[in-house]
């Protein structure tokens, strides 16, 4: 309980958002030593482009642009978008979904606190859905890690890598898009594919996904994030990818699902986001269940590789409901003495 | 619980309580307390003795104020009543002269053993007592909430309320023996079948002292039923709701209390009940707590009404400083031209600092986390602001003890328990409205109902008319009119056998 004699030693929003951010950086360094300089392009755009439109936002509104950008609300809203993204997009993509993120997923909804959807998530899930082959293109072969600076710079300026005369050579299928294809075609190609697997989880994403769980325990230390969303989501994607690997053995293990795509970053970063996740804690442990669950059903049995993002977005649909049905549990154990 | 961050010092550190002297010019209030203010019983121009009354009352809500000073009423409006001391004259000096600790000749057990409860009420509301604690519930009127059953329990709330305060200590320090003797007053008052003396950790040596003082004075019924309870120092275990929870061992709410045969005092009331009735002071002064911008502390006995700005001139170089009522959590911030009143527990002058900036609810639920009392204060606020008073009354506003713990722990710097007041004003408004509306209702379908009742009647009646005159003639109306008309026949005869002497009329007359 708190006894605190000022409120100048109290950690207000921005501070909150300042130690996501921090927690944020194993993973990102992880990302950006796969991805390159494409990475940092992504992460630079997309956060300039947030900063930019939630001042713009803002200003429209006519509210204290100073304020609202001091919360790093924005900050962190692009970062993750930028997290998301494959390296050597073309350049207004990202662009594209900080715009959507800040001005239609957050500010039309009333802006910081009101926000139904996760706003990063808003953004890249348009994206996904638009420009599908796009963000399908991952960086695989080590040529592509040593562009220089320059050379990153003109791709993202010219299109992208998509555009590329060899882009076909220099990107490749992450190991879900290789997991998906082939549980689709199992009679056609009976043995996995040979680099799916990394050591612990999906290749290429097991380390990024070790970082983020890191910098994510460090944040619920640090009392910034509550175990249960966390903990609920990544118990459910647990169990039901080990049924689903009891009862089907061509679909993959916990350990792929748990260290592949984008699985500790929405625990930890993502579905933790207080404004879109439930209020109380009884309600966050079905909501983060119900996240879980989803992205093992999408991954699975979907149309897209990575769930992370619709199942957020889709459970985020839930929170009212769920929120009400707090307040209607709690009415009825009020009355429960009485009667 | 934590009870290391808890801001108490230890007894010897605690500053002791000093009189301060009586100001030039006291303004004293005329409502201090819950409920309305008494009538104005004194003029502009009398000259008043330290402890008359300046208002009376005979509704136990309107508790009367004495005047803390001796001098001449000044000014009277419909707010407050300011007193001046006189320039000369030796019977009204203004420093105050503290009776003796030591009641003399009366034994207190015959004085208490001797009155009724109504005689009680009688005294304790005429020497102006309320709950000194920060409540100021009128004393009398809480007493008489029990009716004439005992009280369950009495708790004496010698726990401090909020973390900067430090009032409640030194008056332990200061006077442990009137405070005993005012808990076997409210013992008496109260016929309490429990009394327990509630007190931090931190004090608990204090409080050791205190109940052995307190079974030397109080009576044998009483003594087997008074004991100590010692709650974590961490705040708001001083708030009322709390330590009652606490030493019942079950979960209170203020509704709870307020329904039920419990009762409070705080150890500042126990010791202005004994002041009150055994050595027949009024409640002209309180103890408080002063915190000036250095935040140092000191216990003051101040007359009530002293101007506030007194205060800063003594203890501050600048006078433009903010004034802060109530205590480092609860406190509000009132005005320069604000007085010492009952509820003053703490006084805290500060330079203004710059406010955090508020931000929108980012439902952390952090709020959630630091309630005492185990409410939802991010649902609350989202009910609080579209004004939804049944999700409010489902998610128990009416149990907000506005500690403020919430309004710390948010990132936002939201306001939280200021909200939830304004919120409860509200919804005490709009429960009462719905209710006058109910009546109104109930009221105008009755007389609804009455009016189409006696149309109803009205219609029956008429309906039995027209039905007797379709009726086909009984037995006993055919006699009757036999009878009539034979009469007539008769009368008729009469009038042929008479002679015809008023020819012109009297056709006329049998006619009609």
């Amino acid at each position: 309980m708190t006894t605190l004699h000022t409120n100048t030693a109290l950690p207000g929003v921005s501070h909150l958002m300042r130690l996501v951010l921090a927690a944020l950086i194993p993973g990102t360094a992880v990302f950006i030593y796969q991805t390159g300089w494409g990475g940092v392009i992504n992460l630079l755009l997309a956060i300039i482009a947030a900063v930019v439109f939630e001042a713009i936002a803002v200003k429209l509104r006519r509210r204290s642009v100073r304020t609202s950008l001091e919360d790093y609300s924005a900050v962190v809203t692009g970062w993750l978008i930028a997290l998301c993204l494959p390296p050597l997009l073309a350049w207004w993509l990202p662009v594209l979904a900080a715009a959507f993120a800040i001005l239609l997923a957050k500010h039309l909804f009333g802006g910081l606190g009101q926000n139904i959807f996760n706003p990063a998530m808003a953004g890249y899930a348009l994206l996904l859905i638009s420009y599908p082959l796009d963000l399908g293109l991952w960086l695989n072969t080590p040529e592509a890690f040593n562009l220089s600076l320059h050379d990153s710079i003109a791709i993202v300026m010219n299109g992208g890598v998509k555009l590329q005369a060899n882009w076909d050579a220099l990107t490749g299928a992450t190991a879900l898009d290789q997991h998906r294809g082939w549980l689709l075609k199992t009679l056609d190609n009976p043995t996995p594919p040979g680099n799916t697997f990394g050591t612990i989880g999906a290749a290429h994403s097991e380390w990024a996904n070790m970082a983020f769980l890191v910098g994510g325990i460090w944040l619920w230390h640090k009392r910034i994030i509550q175990w249960q969303i966390p903990l609920a989501f990544i118990v459910t994607l647990l169990l039901c990818t080990t049924i689903g690997n009891l009862i089907n053995p061509l679909q993959a293990g916990p350990g792929f699902h748990l260290f592949g795509g984008a699985t500790m970053l929405g625990a930890f970063f993502i579905a933790t986001d207080p404004v879109s996740a439930a209020a109380s804690n009884r309600a966050r442990l079905i909501y983060a269940a119900g996240a879980g669950g989803l992205v093992y059903l999408i991954r699975t049995f979907g149309a897209f590789p990575d769930a992370v993002a619709f199942a957020i977005l889709l459970m985020n649909c839930v929170v009212p409901a769920l929120d009400r049905m707090d307040i209607w549990l709690l009415g009825r154990n009020n009355e429960a003495p009485k009667q | 619980m934590d009870t290391t961050a808890h801001v108490h010092d230890s007894p010897s550190r605690t500053p002791p309580v000093i009189d301060w002297p009586a100001p030039e010019r006291v303004c004293i209030p005329l409502r201090q307390h819950q409920g309305k203010a008494a009538a104005v019983i004194v003029t502009i121009g009398q000259a008043v003795n330290q402890g008359q009354l300046l208002t009376h009352s005979d509704n136990l809500f309107e508790v009367p104020v004495h005047a803390s000073i001796s001098g001449i009423v000044d000014t009277i409006t419909a707010q407050q009543i300011t007193l001046r001391q006189t320039p000369n004259g030796d019977a009204q000096t203004g420093s105050i002269t503290r009776q003796s600790q030591q009641p003399q000749g009366t034994t207190i057990t015959t004085l208490y053993n001797g009155w009724s409860r109504s005689e009680y009420l009688q005294r304790i509301h005429n020497a102006g007592l309320v709950g000194l604690g920060g409540s100021c519930y009128p004393v009398a009127a809480k007493i008489n909430k029990l009716g004439d059953k005992p009280a369950d329990t009495l708790l004496i709330n010698a726990a401090e309320c909020d973390p900067s305060i430090c009032c409640d200590e030194a008056l332990l320090n200061h006077s442990i023996d009137e405070i005993a003797m005012g808990i076997c007053l409210a013992q008496h008052a109260t016929q309490a079948k429990k009394t327990i003396i509630g007190i931090e950790s931190d004090k608990s040596a204090l409080g050791q002292l205190l109940l052995t003082s307190v079974l030397n004075c109080c009576a044998q019924q009483f003594a087997a039923h008074t004991e100590l309870q010692v709650v974590p120092a961490s705040y708001p275990n001083g708030a009322e709701s709390l330590l009652m929870s606490h030493c019942v061992g079950r979960t209170l709410t203020p509704t709870d209390i307020h329904e039920s045969q419990l009762i409070t005092f705080n150890i500042n009331t126990c010791y202005s009940l004994s002041q009150a009735l055994i050595l027949g002071n009024p409640c002209t002064h309180r103890i408080a707590t002063i915190i000036d911008s250095q935040h140092n502390r000191f216990n003051l006995r101040l007359p009530l009404g002293t101007p506030i700005s007194d205060l800063i001139a003594y203890y501050e170089q600048r006078r433009d400083c903010t004034i802060v009522v109530g205590g480092e959590m609860m406190g509000t911030e009132v005005g320069l031209d604000a007085v010492v009143t009952k509820a003053s527990n703490c006084i805290q002058l500060k330079y203004v600092k710059t406010q955090p900036t508020v931000r929108p609810c980012v439902r952390c639920s952090l709020c959630v986390d630091a309630c005492p009392v185990s409410l939802k204060p991010q649902l609350l606020l989202s009910a609080a602001s579209t004004a939804n008073y049944t999700n409010l009354q489902t998610l128990n506003l009416q149990n907000c003890i506005e500690c403020t713990c919430c309004d710390r722990a948010c990132p936002s710097h939201i306001p939280l328990a200021g909200i939830f007041a304004k919120s409860k004003e509200q919804m005490r408004q709009d429960t009462h409205a719905r209710q006058m509306a109910n009546l109104a209702k109930a009221r105008y379908e009755k007389r609804q109902a009455r009016l189409e009742n006696s149309k109803q009647r009205e219609f029956k009646k008429l309906d039995k008319k027209q039905s007797n005159l379709n009726q086909p003639e009984k037995a006993g109306q055919q006699a009757k009119r036999k009878l009539v008309e034979e009469a007539l026949q008769r009368a008729r005869d009469k009038k042929k056998n008479q002679p015809p002497a008023n020819n012109n009329t009297s056709p006329a007359d049998g006619q009609s």
